[in-house]
């Protein structure tokens, strides 16, 4: 006779890993409802929005008189796009030590930068997405080009252009025609490492990136379905950690701020059109890590705001990934 | 606030992660998809801990849903399963397997009672059954796992 509870017993012996660093930074879709659920929300939603129908119909026909508006509304309140759930490759791209990270501003690319054995510094571009799948690196859209390469994904919707870097020296280059730049540029010291946030326009859409020293994140160009554009990503310069979050200054705002926590804030000059601040990498635990970037106004009314996920927390991802490899 | 509610919730993954990572892997067959749909869980989780009564509850109900909403729409476009794929010692392997062999609710049923320890009662609420419903589903399943463990060890 079988001893089930036993069998089930040896399952605790299931390799298993840590998903919290995943969970932490996670855009979470829908939860699954039951059918008989669903049937009622959709019955209690169709009263809802009849109910709605003839409300707006009489608030329109009635005189309102003059309202005021107090203190304007943020604009948008988006994510600056998916997070690089790509970390778990099973390519053997990457092949150890480190994944750095990036996300465009429009939230439409990503990028994973990670070195391997013989200290190649590897720069990876494609499409974020919730499911990201090995297809996306298909071989034949790959450029090699001494010990580093370049990957193109080939359902990449924006226009790319894409650097890649081995010790400051530029190996690999790749770029999409672009415009004169329109949306400035500032260069911001930090720790006495500068690095640059620069934007220009393209028919693609607007290509913001950020240069220092040891490398350069962003620089893709695309359009944003939110009005706040923001990236963040991390850049090695002298053998340091630095995160930096960028972006293009919304319409009317004069500062922006990033929240490191409730009793740090890092403010951007955000005159010259695009903004960054840079700070030393945090732990992976976070304690120093960005939650939110704010646009502000010279009256201080908020303009928009945005929701920027942990660097911290998805480098912890990638090194547990990059570990199981 | 953020701070107390992400607590909350990670306190609940430490407690109950790895034993509903690896129950939804039983369940579902594959490790990838426990992997995905416990972590979506908890991302909702967080997303929405000022709504959740019971953590503990809605991490497992939500994280068997979405695992059997991955294996619906694997049986929709492959028109099967996905492979099995649990690294696991070859008794594991085997459970698993004969596991795949029962109805979606059946296997759900055994797994959360013999491997998770609920009630009937609870499974029922977790599953969205019946508790007579989750007896039988369990008598079904737990009769038809013998057989087919007994079968393979014999």
């Amino acid at each position: 006779m079988v001893d089930l509870e036993h069998r089930f017993r040896e399952a605790d012996d299931l390799e298993v890993r840590d998903l919290w660093p995943e969970i932490v930074v996670r855009q979470p879709g829908s939860v699954p409802e039951q059918p008989t659920r669903h049937r009622v929300l959709a019955a209690v939603l169709a009263v809802v929005v009849a109910g709605a129908g003839v409300g707006i119909a009489l608030w329109a026909f009635t005189d309102h008189g003059q309202r005021v508006i107090d203190r304007p509304k943020p604009t948008a309140l988006v994510t600056a796009g998916d997070l690089a759930r790509a970390i778990r490759q099973e390519t053997g791209l990457c092949q150890t030590v480190e994944v750095l990270f990036g996300i465009a501003p429009w939230g439409a690319t990503g990028w994973l930068q990670c070195t391997g054995k013989g200290s190649p510094l590897v720069l990876l571009s494609y499409p974020l997405s919730r499911r990201p799948s090995p297809a996306v690196v298909a071989r034949e859209r790959m450029a090699i080009v001494g010990p580093s390469w370049v990957v193109f994904p080939p359902d990449l919707e924006t226009a790319l252009r894409v650097h890649a870097v081995i010790g400051g020296r530029l190996v690999a280059k790749a770029s999409s025609p672009t415009r004169e730049s329109s949306l400035g540029q500032q260069t911001v010291i930090v720790d006495g490492a500068a690095f640059t946030v620069s934007g220009t326009d393209s028919p693609n859409g607007p290509c913001i990136g950020v240069s220092a020293p040891g490398g350069s994140i962003g620089g893709g160009c695309g359009r944003s379905q939110g009005s706040f554009r923001v990236g963040e990503g991390s850049i090695r310069v002298n053998g340091r950690l630095y995160d930096v979050v960028y972006g293009e200054t919304p319409s009317g705002a004069t500062r922006v701020e990033v929240v490191m926590s409730p009793t740090t804030t890092l403010s951007a000059n955000a005159s010259p059109g695009v903004w960054l601040v840079g700070i030393a990498a945090a732990d992976e635990a976070g304690t120093a890590d960005h939650v939110t970037v704010r646009a502000e106004d010279d009256a201080g009314n908020l303009i928009a705001e945005v929701r920027v996920p942990s660097l911290a927390a998805v480098r912890g991802a990638a090194k547990n990934a990059a570990h199981k490899q | 606030m953020r701070t107390r509610v992400t607590g909350t919730i990670e306190t609940v993954y430490r407690d109950q992660g790895f034993r509903l990572q690896r129950a939804v892997a039983l369940y579902a067959g594959s490790q990838q998809i426990a992997e995905d749909a416990v972590a979506e869980a908890f991302a909702q989780a967080l997303e929405r801990a000022s709504d959740i009564r019971d953590p503990s509850a809605w991490v497992w109900r939500v994280s068997f849903r979405l695992a059997t909403r991955e294996l619906a729409r694997s049986r929709r476009t492959m028109g099967e399963l996905p492979e099995q794929s649990v690294e696991a010692p070859g008794s594991i392997r085997d459970l698993v397997v004969a596991l795949r062999s029962l109805s979606p609710k059946q296997r759900a049923s055994v797994v959360l009672h013999h491997y998770a320890g609920y009630s009937t009662r609870e499974i029922a609420k977790l599953i969205g059954s019946s508790a007579p419903a989750v007896t039988v589903h369990l008598s079904n399943g737990r009769k038809r796992l013998r057989h087919l463990l007994e079968e393979h060890d014999g």
